[in-house]
């Protein structure tokens, strides 16, 4: 995890030394970036709940610096001001988790609490039915991970909060922060075992949003938020394989996610900074001619995202589709027939913004069209080796 | 002192020239403050004098009597006067000037003829009978105690009689002072938000030295409430807070400030007469000879019933104080109308003046009541909590948003005390001082703003970020640790009042779980009006009327004060230990009253 992390985060920062270079505000803007890869590690690290919440709540407050960065945008400012309450909501969840751990196991720790975790022990009855705590406190964690990772009902952030640059939704919203809730499930997995309410509860959660997401996605017209959305659909997949109890294929498909996802948002980056900050895919048009850089770039993403055979996104696509199918529950059945629609969406959405922003015949103004030019080498580059892990970091590290 | 010739020299002419500069400056300077401290610099250049030689003693004596005592009361006087104006007519010369310096300089000339001719080494001034006795005295305060029980025994016992009776009513009046763990960290609290309320309120123009006396006048009372181990004594310190507040609001303060001033008397007067009634009742309980002292008032145990009477007559002046809803209603007009110093030593100090009295009396004196009414403290914190919150984002006014937040924020530390574990009392203590901190900050830097673009309600400002970036930093990290960020003070303090609700053994497991739920809420309510508070302020892009030449960013005096706030918060937000290590004893000799095997 740790490996994803200052990888990506490296390479964003590379990335907008380049991207923005004639902004005013640009060292205020590596600081936040600085802060964000502080304390995501810090997340990563932790060897005990506390920590991790430092950092959950660090990374909460980085995305929020980060997505108002343009402060005199107002929608950005509502973007923000969105995106802090509603991580909040999830914290709602999680730090009432971390206090029911601390009563049961009277520790914060994670080896002790694992160690400690036993069959369900305390339970209260009411209306008929038996609450088990452990119960409660997963489905509570949980929710603290739906609040980061933008699951279903609180996905609602995570689209606005593409008001902020590029590189920020490259390494915060695609690679890193919202994959915070997934690490945290995953890392929890011990504890998790032991609810299998708590797990058909992903399950269904994680399914149902890979299914909303990409339906959504597949009628944007600003091609950040297209993305956006394929990066809500993708974390449902790692949060219902989490359900089905494979928490390292999870990870696998979140380190695989990482690459090519990055790689989506830094070659967007590159077009909208070369159409003048334009956004709107129906205004553009054409630009493979253009740009055939960052059109090879964003082609290899796409095709890696939709699971094309043996790129990278293949091998832990297909391992969690086929792993629900052959898992014969209620839950498994419904997140493999959900999660396979779903790719039929992602492939759809893929294609449908590499055709409108690259192939189809040219829809912008003449200006934009006569003064763009492909990506400087300081954006290059991070493009490069991202597209090499998108090909190949699934062969290389499938087990 | 045996030090070699130069230096000695050295420090003789330093000590005398200041000494006539110090003079001259108090004959000649022309604000009479001024005057006063050089007469201090005057007075502590002669006891530095009397150390050089060899005078222990009597420099002691110097210090402590004059500078200490009569310097002090000479400032009190000049201060309080508040003549700025008389002291534009010095320059006259009058004719009373003309014979003043006619005697003056035939004193001193009379003076210096007399001394250099009189041999002082010719005078005996032992008898005989003593002078065995002096050669086994080596030091100077056993030649000076002989001298005073020998020779000068009938000066001495007059002057003894007249030092005894002025003793006495000092010691009637002071009684009793100490400091414990609980009070350790408020009364440093004070020292530091007091001395940055002071330094934020430079530069005083309008009655600065009234301004300054009634600061002097509030840290005196607060730091004698948090020391007085004496019942009676903390009910005067207590009062003695009301008459400051009142002139500091009602001269220095907003539009509407005689009503805010007037609603603060009258509540916080209301409250005080239970007060004096509890503190009287306790005083004058079960013996013959009134005692007000806290450890034998602690060591007694009362009847149930008279201990829950005693009980709830404290709790209301606390609850006024504290504030506790539904007596809240004075915090929000009086922050809302008072200066940002003011606030900030309101916000600070005075709300936790009405908390450390909560833990103070009524949990080491009434332990079977407050163990008894613990349950409904806890409710009505998690109420406070999600009240305050819930009404803060309705505010148009900046200063009151904030007040509101000091509320809720007040919560914590009654369910922290409510909850009986020595978590939550730890807990309640560390939001003490962490919200003193991050309460005063943001009035301060509330304040600031205020005098930057003279406008209090929040939906006329905008855009202000560009034009003030340092106070846009200083704000956004001081409001993201009001709203318990993780590495800053406050979420360890609401931390630990959360494991000490979860801990305690008193609750059922539900409440337990209920509780924990509701104080949750108020954790996603408190981001709502904190960024918002922030994106009406400085996001957005608004052109202003403000004229420009106010219009400038934050210079060093106030980066200082915000700086010398947010090193704490961060400190103790790290580790948090720097305060724990401080209370943690007293919490446990408090607490184990609760759980001792006598207690039903």
């Amino acid at each position: 995890m740790l490996i994803v992390v200052t990888s990506i985060s490296s390479l964003v920062h590379l990335y907008s030394i380049s991207y923005m270079s004639e902004d005013p505000h640009r060292s205020r803007f590596m600081c936040y970036l600085s802060i964000f890869t502080f304390f995501m590690p810090m997340l990563v690290t932790g060897d005990n709940s506390l920590q991790l919440f430092l950092g959950w709540e660090g990374v909460g407050l980085a995305s929020y610096l980060l997505i108002q960065f343009w402060f005199t945008r107002l929608q950005a400012d509502k973007a923000a001001t969105k995106a802090m309450p509603v991580n909040r909501v999830g914290d709602f969840g999680l730090a009432p988790g971390i206090s029911g751990r601390f009563t049961l196991f009277q520790t914060v720790d994670f080896s002790t609490i694992f160690a400690r975790a036993s069959a369900p022990r305390n339970s209260w009855i009411s209306c008929n039915m038996r609450f088990n705590a452990i119960t409660l406190i997963c489905i509570l964690l949980f929710i603290g991970a739906v609040g980061k990772s933008a699951q279903i009902g609180s996905h609602i952030w995570s689209p606005d909060a593409m008001e902020g640059p590029t590189p920020v939704s490259a390494s915060i919203h695609a690679a890193t922060m919202v994959t915070a809730g997934v690490f945290m499930i995953a890392r929890c997995s011990p504890l998790f075992e032991y609810p299998p309410t708590a797990l058909i509860v992903i399950t269904f959660a994680g399914a149902t949003t890979s299914f909303l997401a990409a339906t959504t996605g597949i009628l944007q017209n600003d091609i950040k938020r297209v993305i956006a959305y394929s990066t809500c659909s993708q974390l449902g997949y790692m949060i219902f394989a989490c359900g089905i109890s494979n928490y390292s294929v999870s990870v696998f498909h979140l380190m695989n996610h990482a690459f090519f996802k990055a790689l989506l948002f830094l070659s967007a980056g590159s077009v909208i900074h070369a159409m003048s900050d334009e956004q709107d895919m129906r205004k553009m048009g054409g630009l493979a001619s253009s740009f055939p850089f960052t059109y090879a770039m964003m082609l290899m993403g796409s095709l890696s995202l939709i699971g094309f055979p043996f790129l990278t996104g293949f091998y832990s696509k297909d391992v969690i589709l086929e792993l629900a199918y052959t898992k014969y529950t209620i839950s498994g059945n419904f997140a493999f027939w959900l999660g396979s629609v779903s790719v039929l969406f992602t492939s759809y959405y893929s294609f449908r913004s590499l055709f409108l922003t690259f192939l189809v015949p040219t829809n912008s103004f003449g200006r934009d069209i006569l003064r763009c030019h492909d990506a400087p080498i300081p954006m290059a580059i991070p493009l490069i080796l991202l597209a090499l892990g998108s090909l190949f970091v699934g062969y290389l590290a499938k087990v | 002192m045996d030090l070699p010739g130069p230096i000695h020299d050295f420090l003789l002419v330093f000590l005398g020239s200041g000494l006539i500069l110090g003079g001259i400056g108090v004959v000649l300077l022309p604000n009479p403050i001024y005057s006063a401290f050089s007469l201090g610099l005057v007075l502590v250049c002669i006891s530095l004098f009397y150390i050089l030689l060899n005078s222990y003693f009597v420099a002691t004596a110097q210090l402590l009597i004059y500078v200490g005592a009569i310097n002090v009361l000479i400032i009190f006087a000049v201060m309080f006067m508040n003549g700025s104006e008389y002291y534009k007519d010095f320059h006259l010369w009058t004719v009373g000037s003309g014979v003043t310096l006619l005697v003056c300089t035939s004193i001193f000339f009379l003076l210096m003829t007399t001394i250099t001719d009189t041999s002082w080494y010719g005078i005996i001034w032992t008898t005989r009978s003593n002078q065995i006795i002096e050669q086994d005295l080596i030091s100077n305060s056993q030649q000076i105690g002989i001298h005073l029980s020998t020779d000068f025994f009938l000066p001495f016992e007059f002057i003894s009689i007249i030092l005894l009776a002025a003793l006495i009513g000092a010691i009637a009046v002071a009684r009793q002072l100490g400091i414990d763990g609980i009070s350790i960290g408020p009364i440093l609290l004070t020292g530091f938000i007091t001395t940055l309320a002071t330094l934020a309120a430079r530069p005083v123009t309008r009655d600065s030295r009234l301004f300054h006396f009634l600061m002097l006048a509030m840290y005196s009372g607060q730091i004698g409430s948090f020391s007085s181990q004496d019942l009676l004594l903390f009910f005067i310190m207590w009062e003695l807070e009301l008459i400051p507040v009142y002139l500091l609001l009602s001269m220095w303060g907003g539009r509407k400030r005689l009503y805010s001033a007037t609603k603060f008397i009258l509540y916080t007067a209301g409250g005080s007469v239970f007060l004096l009634i509890g503190v009287l009742g306790i005083g004058l309980y079960g013996s013959n000879e009134p005692t007000f002292n806290f450890e034998t008032s602690a060591n007694q145990s009362y009847p149930v019933a008279l201990e829950i009477l005693f009980y709830i007559g404290f709790f209301v002046a606390f609850a006024v104080k504290s504030p506790i809803i539904p007596l809240h209603t004075w915090l929000p007009d009086t922050h809302g109308e008072a200066h940002y110093s003011t606030c900030m030593l309101l916000a600070g100090i005075l709300l936790k003046m009405g908390a450390y009295g909560l833990v103070r009396i009524n949990m080491e004196l009434f332990p079977h009541a407050h163990s008894i009414f613990s349950p409904w403290l806890i409710i009505v914190g998690t109420i406070q909590i999600i009240y305050a919150a819930s009404t803060s984002p309705g505010q148009r006014n900046l200063k009151k948003r904030i007040a509101y937040s000091s509320v809720s924020h007040m919560g914590f530390i009654i369910i922290g005390i409510g909850s009986i574990s020595d978590t939550g009392l730890n807990g309640a203590i560390l939001q003490i001082i962490s919200h003193g901190f991050i309460g005063a900050a943001l009035f301060f830097l509330a304040g600031t703003s205020y005098d930057r673009i003279r406008l209090v309600y929040l939906d006329e400002m905008g855009g202000m970020a560009i034009a003030i970036p340092k106070i846009f930093t200083t704000f956004s990290i001081l409001s993201m640790a009001s709203l318990a960020l993780p590495g800053m003070s406050g979420f360890v303090a609401e931390l630990i009042v959360f494991f000490g609700i979860l801990t305690s053994q008193k609750f059922l497991l539900m409440t337990k779980i209920v509780i924990t739920f509701v104080m949750a809420i108020g954790m996603i309510l408190t981001p709502i009006y904190s960024l918002s508070m922030l994106r009406q302020m400085f996001y957005g892009y608004k052109l202003f009327n403000a004229p420009n030449s106010f219009f400038f960013d934050s210079g060093p005096r106030e980066l200082f004060v915000s700086i010398s706030i947010l090193l704490p918060v961060i400190a103790i937000g790290i580790y948090p230990d720097f305060v724990f290590s401080l209370s943690v004893e007293k919490v446990e000799a408090i607490l184990s009253n609760f759980f001792s095997d006598s207690f039903p």
